[in-house]
């Protein structure tokens, strides 16, 4: 049966009206002209660290922890923090330096042509940053990102890392709908003054390696929708412990961990986010859950799909060095024409992942939870400030109860329905397509490449297995692919389409 | 050198299939991940349990007390290995393809190789190192001095086996030569220098290392100038058995995802009950039957020694390899976050099938030579 006239119509208008896709186009007059020096800024930086740090280590850490499992790369955490690398993208007014939060995409693509698995030690915690701030607490937002940078320009560093998979229960996590029907065993009953947490958390990048553990728990583990909360623990903390580090493929230089608690007391001013927070606005405790694992994938997304773009860009780079020397039947292999066509191909992938990606991270700067940060007078101030007037000026406001229920208001309500939609789906498209865009190069360059190509000392077969992960975690892209048709399709057609809940014999 | 045909018709050799396959329980289910780094447990022990149990002398000729079966025979039992782990598979592999390269040479001139089967018979001549991963055309040969003996200098890379093989089997060309031979050679002899062993995306349980080789004396294999025709003739024959391997990844996969989608719960019922996961099984499934009929359709030509049979076992391993790349790679996805984790086998899966898809050369060679074929029938 061919698509009825009214479906049709909703696809080309509702939904994929060219202009709704055109974020680069739009975002020329509505973002700051400056975060083309910041790109450029973040890119030229990035460069310098990959030279002088990860260039030297990248295969020796990968092959350390091959060899020991229990390996932590802590020389590299303690790099990234001297160059400032864990506070440079917190904003200002929470205590950090305040760089243009898009330009850590170009950042990260660059890191991750050398090595996604480090890479990821700087990424992870961005996204345990992303999530806190998601939770619109802004005085505890404010008080653990100030913690983070007073720790991590005193020397030490201190990371946050995103606590949320559980063994019996990761895609139900990350899409709402799915949400209601999650096997979690990770509660937080009330007590006085606190939560007391029971469970365990899987799976959780650079656990073992960060300080702050952003906790997405549940007081009501039958009603996990309606009852998700979020904590922020410390290591250290009484009855929170790590378990066994993962024996994974790849991405070996970022630990995956195995985080427990049994009867760990987590006190209310670590509360970040819970349904009574939100009592007082025009939005359901499950609706402002929602809306929470909703917005940030929004904005980090895009980030694992710059790692992606990273990925494809070493195995194309690999490829093409690799046919520049070798000799086959007297013949460079890149004087022949098959493998040249291979290499633009894989240069093509290259290029489409990065404006994927870009295409994401202009949407975010106009639609997302850091719009804000974005807003020209904003931008403006923000960047002319000195960091120590927001300290003295500006944070003590975070602390009062109407400004967070403002801000709460501002995220929870008062957002557009369809800028939601728009910036859920393209999160999930560009991470799905960068991130197979990734694996598709490094199967390309390791069949160009042949048996050198499987080799650890050569360095591209590192790749392969690092670029896997990528289609994984963050959503697998199957989940990420049924989120982009339920956000950007299933809505224009009629009658309504049911995603997430076909039938099957149970 | 021809043996019996088709090893899924023959009795003798579902006898074959029968013993890979509880040599397989036996000794490797549940030890996979323990040889599934260089460093980590030693491989000699179950090679020579392999050994014992006969699974080395399948193409070795009933002189030489082996089985005298040809190389599409292994096809069996390397599928019936492979399916639970790819590396012994490749081991076996490897002795059986230098083996091969000797059957090639002793077609034409049977009483010169005999001096070369002595050795490669002799209990320590069993496992034979090779070269398996690449093809003479894409590597840097050895040069060959010496008059009237055979002296070799230069580097084998990825040498299979390597390190703990008496002897190798290994191609070496003269100096500003167009052709190459093959040559015996005894790794314990002066002028040779294994590296450590080398770390590989796949089938790890053979061991590889970088050789190199400094006037190490050598044995020739055949005529001197003919390496090219055997290579040929040991690509075409041993494509069967490469294929079988990615054959038996796949298998080995299927089972993993489809037992994984009977027990894990997902958004309120077991995943298996989900379309999309039931599409992904379908695809894997459809994918092995398809190779099943290639590499038995591959069997049957290869069986007639037309030039078409042959070329059609290099189609089968090329087109195999392909689709065992992808099944593995979606057996992973199946998984989710535990397909990534070395607690399953699917992420193995997915670096052997990788690693098998440069068995005896790179894929796009392959397919080069393969045309090459064709076009030169047609006289174009």
């Amino acid at each position: 049966m061919a698509f009825t006239k009214p479906v049709l119509s909703g696809l080309s208008h509702r939904s994929l009206g060219f202009l709704d896709t055109q974020n680069s186009l739009e975002a020329q007059h509505r973002l700051p002209a400056r975060i083309k020096k910041d790109f450029n800024d973040a890119l030229k930086l990035a460069r310098k660290f990959n030279d002088e740090v990860l260039h030297p280590m990248h295969l020796e850490t990968d092959r350390k922890v091959m060899e020991d499992n229990d390996y932590l790369p802590l020389d590299f955490i303690q790099k990234a923090n001297d160059w400032g690398l864990y506070t440079l993208w917190i904003p200002k007014m929470y205590g950090g330096r305040g760089m243009n939060m898009l330009s850590l995409y170009t950042f990260m693509e660059e890191l991750a042509s050398v090595c996604v698995g480090l890479a990821n030690l700087i990424g992870a915690h961005y996204l345990g940053v992303s999530v806190l701030c998601s939770s619109c607490n802004m005085k505890v937002t404010n008080r653990i990102l100030r913690d983070v940078c007073r720790e991590c320009e005193s020397g030490n560093p201190c990371l946050i890392s995103l606590a949320w998979t559980e063994p019996g229960a990761g895609t139900d996590q990350v899409e709402a709908p799915l949400l209601a029907k999650a096997k979690v065993r990770t509660q937080a009953e009330k007590v006085p003054g606190g939560y007391k947490v029971n469970g365990s958390k899987v799976f959780i990048s650079a656990g073992h390696l960060s300080t702050w553990h952003m906790l997405i728990c549940y007081e009501d583990i039958r009603k996990p929708d309606e009852t998700m909360i979020m904590l922020a623990v410390r290591t250290g903390m009484k009855g929170f412990t790590f378990g066994h580090k993962e024996h994974k493929m790849g991405q070996k230089a970022c630990v995956a961990s195995e985080l427990i608690f049994e009867d760990c007391f987590v006190p209310d001013e670590n509360v970040c986010h819970s349904g009574d927070q939100v009592t007082d606005l025009n939005i359901s405790a499950k609706g402002a859950a929602l809306k929470i694992i909703g917005m940030f994938p929004a904005v980090t997304q895009p980030g694992v799909a710059s790692l992606g773009a990273g990925v494809a860009r070493a195995a194309c780079e690999a490829a093409i060095g690799y046919a520049a020397k070798k000799r086959v039947g007297g013949m460079r292999l890149i004087d022949q024409e098959w493998v040249q066509l291979v290499l633009a191909e894989m240069y093509a992938n290259v290029m489409t992942a990065r404006a994927v990606y870009m295409e994401a991270a202009y949407a975010a700067g106009m639609r997302s939870m850091i719009r804000l940060l974005f807003d020209k007078v904003m931008f403006t101030l923000t960047l002319y400030t000195p960091e120590w007037m927001f300290t003295l000026f500006v944070a003590p406001f975070f602390t009062l109860e109407f400004v967070n229920r403002i801000y709460r208001k501002l995220n929870f309500e008062w957002t557009s329905a369809d800028d939601e939609r728009h910036m859920s789906g393209l999160g999930s498209m560009t991470k799905f397509s960068c991130t197979d865009l990734a694996v598709k190069n490094c199967a390309l360059a390791l069949d160009l490449m042949g048996a050198d190509g499987t080799r650890h000392d050569i360095g591209a077969e590192k790749l392969l297995r690092d670029a896997k992960l990528l289609q994984i975690y963050e959503g697998t892209n199957e989940v990420n692919r049924l989120n982009l048709f339920s956000q950007h399709i299933a809505h224009t057609i009629t009658p309504e389409v049911r995603v997430f809940e076909e039938g099957g014999r149970s | 050198m021809k043996g019996p045909s088709l090893a899924v018709q023959n009795e003798e050799l579902k006898a074959f299939n029968d013993l890979a396959r509880n040599f397989a329980k036996k000794e490797l289910l549940g030890h996979t991940e323990e040889y599934d780094y260089p460093y980590s447990r030693e491989v000699s022990g179950v090679i020579a349990r392999a050994v014992e149990a006969g699974l080395f002398g399948i193409n070795m000729p009933v002189d030489w007390g082996g089985v005298g079966f040809d190389a599409i025979a292994l096809s069996g039992t390397v599928e019936e290995i492979g399916a639970v782990d790819a590396g012994m598979a490749a081991i076996l592999f490897t002795h059986a393809a230098a083996l091969e390269i000797i059957a090639a040479a002793a077609e034409n001139d049977a009483e010169s190789c005999r001096t070369v089967y002595g050795l490669a018979a002799l209990p320590e001549g069993v496992p034979l190192a090779f070269q398996s991963y690449a093809s003479p055309d894409e590597s840097d040969l050895p040069v060959v001095t010496g008059e009237g003996k055979h002296l070799l200098t230069g580097r084998l890379p990825l040498l299979a086996l390597g390190g703990m093989a008496r002897y190798a089997v290994a191609a070496g060309a003269r100096e500003n030569g167009s052709v190459f031979s093959w040559y015996l050679i005894d790794l314990k002899s002066e002028g040779v220098t294994p590296s450590a062993p080398l770390i590989t995306l796949g089938m790890q349980a053979c061991r590889t290392v970088d050789v190199l080789l400094n006037n190490a004396p050598a044995l020739l294999i055949g005529a001197e100038g003919d390496g090219g025709d055997y290579f040929r003739k040991t690509q075409l024959r041993m494509s069967v058995p490469a294929a079988a391997i990615s054959l038996g990844i796949m298998r080995g996969c299927f089972k993993e995802a489809l037992d994984y989608a009977g027990q894990r719960w997902q958004g309120g019922r077991n995943i298996v009950d989900w379309s999309g996961v039931r599409m992904k099984l379908s695809e894997i499934a459809i994918g092995i039957d398809v190779a099943a009929s290639c590499l038995s359709g591959a069997c049957s030509a290869a069986d007639t020694a037309s030039s078409n049979g042959s070329r059609s076992a290099l189609a089968a391993a090329i087109h195999i390899s392909d689709l065992a790349c992808t099944a593995t790679s979606e057996g992973v996805q199946l998984l989710g976050g535990n397909g990534y984790m070395k607690d399953y086998g699917q992420e193995k899966r997915m670096r052997d099938a990788r690693q098998a898809r440069s068995l005896l050369g790179m894929s796009g060679l392959k397919k080069m030579s393969y045309i090459d074929e064709i076009i030169k029938e047609a006289n174009l």
